[in-house]
């Protein structure tokens, strides 16, 4: 599947590239978190303000969840590119998500990181992060 | 998880408190705090450690949080001297001390091998303190302030501290402390686990500040008391000053030899006791004007600053860290002012109080520095603003203004008079001090008496604690070194008379004590303060001419 993932966005505009590798990142840290017993609720959830790639539940905790995906470490590692900025926004957008589903979690809210590596060659590696911030 | 921390030491003033540096990697969100009140040079450190680890060839915690804590949390840090530490806690915590060449070890025996030298480093880590500023490529930097450092390092009981590798010397001086000076951050590493020291290209020394061929402190050590022809009055009292360290001012008409007699002063004292000479020395290191190569500082300081200089100069202060002023640093030596009433009319009511406690007490917001000032104050001065001004009245060619002349006595004799204990003024050489064949003495047969002299106020104050008749607390001397009745009654008529404020009843009776001391060098023989002892300190003060027999009796 890797390979062929990588043949057909090679043909395509950088821009999209970065979009498929985005996507196959988010793929595989749904995957995981699922394999860690959560349960995945919404997925790539928009409203004016951004996007949270996964809302999860794990147990009683609602968990919201950032992918990101480097092909390579020269730019530094994906847990790097999570600002403050960022974890606020992530805090809110989680916030906005429950007011629209009118829900209320009994175990709070939570931010996660899935830092998903696809180097060139060898094993994709997954680090998930619990709870940052 | 336990933390390991390493060890530094926080100078608060002439105060060193041992600073644990804890550091602590976990999952997170990406970052490095530092905590513990760090000022901005300090904060700079995260990216100076950062670069400085990555650089080294180790790995940085980059997909964790690294909390750094610099504990009591509650005592503000400065300066850049935590960088060392603050890196070797990082490694501790993310790496246990392990390296990379840990990681290639094959075989069984390897493993067990790198274990137990990571395990090495972390049980060195928390028992050593380590001093030194990281630079980006990882070489260790020299930090102002090493010898106070590891002197507070050592009253606390460590024995083992690293440092820059130019400041070994300085470190050296605290005794029972073994000393690795280390040039980069790999062979502080190395040290610790035990590995073999790599090389690492020589690190730079702290200041350019010999840059110019200036030879000012030399140019001291070349003058001699025997160049000053006549001046026999002056030259005793200055012995008097220089024996029983008490602070004098000599007053004269321009180019009468006030300057040249007060740069010939520190020639005059011997060298530093040894407890003196390390507390000068950590003085100078705390302003960061200590040489590397200059070792113990064992010759009495000698500074002249120039009279348009600040308060804080003068007595300590400055913005960010407190720096020692002038009157620190020239502790246990000469601290000289010339044209003192031409000095910024605050800067010398700062000086009462050093002058009273030998130490100055700087208070801030948030913190009390207390530096010792324990110096010989010598102030020099004109008659009058325009220095032509003579007391005998066919001399008198003064143009000052009367305004201008009141306004300068007014100065010259405020509060800060009260505490000098010997006035004198130079006149003009008269025909008979003009004889090329009278024996003059040198600086050296001088600095002889007054070792010995020295050596006995050292002797009859051994139990206390002070070191001249200057520092004898007024209740003390009265107590336990009064004077006979009949010298007594002398300082009372005088002190009554309002002659004399008490203070200046004690003072009188210090520099007694000190003519006293001279007197029994002189002869040999054991000598108390009596009436002619006390007639020649009250004149000292008073700035009346002493009798030809005490001249006569001080060069027989």
């Amino acid at each position: 599947m890797t390979t062929k993932a990588t043949q057909t966005t090679r043909a395509t505009t950088p821009k999209t590239r970065r979009q498929a590798l985005g996507a196959f990142g988010e793929d595989v840290a749904a995957r995981h978190l699922r394999e860690q017993g959560m349960v995945v609720l919404d997925r790539n959830w928009r409203c004016d303000e951004g996007e949270i790639d996964l809302v999860l539940r794990d147990g009683p905790v609602l968990v919201v969840c950032e992918v990101k995906t480097r092909s390579s470490l020269a730019c530094g590692t994906p847990h790097e590119a999570v600002p403050d900025s960022k974890l606020e926004r992530l805090q809110r957008l989680g916030q906005r998500w429950l007011a629209a589903q009118g829900f209320d979690p009994p175990g709070g809210t939570r931010v996660d990181l899935v830092a998903v590596l696809r180097p060139r060659t060898g094993a994709t590696r997954v680090d998930h992060v619990r709870g940052i911030g | 998880m336990s933390v390991i921390a390493a060890q530094t030491v926080a100078l608060d003033g002439a105060v060193g408190h041992l600073i644990d540096v804890q550091a602590d990697v976990s999952p997170g969100q990406v970052g490095t705090t530092l905590v513990g009140r760090p000022d901005a040079a300090l904060s700079e450190s995260r990216d100076r450690c950062r670069m400085a680890i990555i650089n080294s060839g180790f790995s940085w915690p980059a997909t964790k949080r690294v909390t750094v804590l610099l504990s009591p949390a509650d005592l503000p840090k400065r300066g850049t001297h935590f960088d060392l530490a603050i890196a070797l806690a990082i490694l501790a915590a993310a790496n246990g001390g392990a390296t990379d060449a840990d990681a290639a070890a094959a075989t069984a025996e390897e493993v067990a091998e790198a274990r137990g030298r990571a395990q090495r480093f972390l049980d060195a880590l928390p028992h050593t303190v380590v001093l030194g500023e990281l630079t980006l490529a990882g070489g260790l930097r020299s930090v102002p302030g090493v010898l106070p450092m590891v002197l507070a390092a050592s009253a606390k009981g460590v024995r083992s501290v690293v440092v820059p590798e130019p400041q070994v010397r300085e470190a050296q001086m605290v005794p029972d402390m073994s000393v690795l000076g280390a040039r980069s951050l790999t062979q502080v590493v190395a040290h610790l686990r035990g590995d073999e020291m790599p090389d690492a290209p020589p690190v730079a020394e702290m200041s350019g500040s010999r840059l110019l061929a200036w030879r000012g402190q030399e140019r001291l050590e070349e003058v001699d008391l025997a160049d000053l022809r006549g001046l026999g009055e002056a030259k005793y009292a200055v012995e008097v000053a220089a024996t029983g360290g008490h602070a004098i001012l000599l007053s004269g008409s321009k180019g009468a030899g006030k300057t040249s007699l007060a740069e010939r002063i520190p020639g005059l004292l011997p060298d530093l006791v040894p407890d003196e000479a390390l507390e000068l020395t950590a003085l100078h290191s705390l302003a960061g004007a200590l040489e590397p190569q200059d070792g113990l500082v064992v010759r009495p300081p000698y500074s002249a600053p120039h009279h348009d200089a600040s308060k804080a100069s003068i007595v300590g202060g400055g913005s960010g860290q407190v720096r020692p002023g002038e009157i620190s640093r020239a502790h246990a030596g000469v601290l000289f002012l010339d044209e003192w009433p031409l000095f910024r009319a605050d800067i010398i009511d700062a000086l009462r109080q050093p002058l009273e406690s030998g130490e100055v007490t700087i208070a801030r917001r948030e913190e009390s520095v207390t530096l010792p000032a324990r110096t010989l104050l010598v102030l020099a001065c004109n008659p009058c603003p325009c220095g032509e001004f003579s007391a005998v009245p066919g001399a008198n060619r003064c143009t000052c203004r009367p305004q201008a002349l009141r306004d300068y006595r007014a100065r010259t004799s405020g509060p800060i008079a009260d505490r000098i204990d010997i006035t004198r003024h130079i006149g003009p050489l008269r025909p008979h001090e003009h004889d090329p064949f009278a024996p003059v003495e040198t600086t050296a047969e001088v600095r002889a008496r007054v070792h010995a002299a020295r050596v006995r106020q050292h002797e009859r104050y051994a139990d206390y604690g002070w070191r001249l008749n200057a520092h004898v607390p007024g209740p003390v001397l009265r107590d336990r070194w009064p004077l006979v009745p009949r010298a007594q009654r002398l300082v009372d008529d005088a002190l009554y008379a309002g002659r004399l404020s008490s203070r200046g009843a004690v003072r009188v009776q210090r520099v007694a004590w000190t003519v006293a001391d001279m007197l029994a060098v002189r002869r040999g023989e054991d000598v108390v303060p009596d009436r002619d002892e006390v007639d020649v300190a009250l004149r000292l003060r008073a700035g009346d001419p002493l009798l030809g027999r005490t001249i006569a009796r001080a060069v027989s």
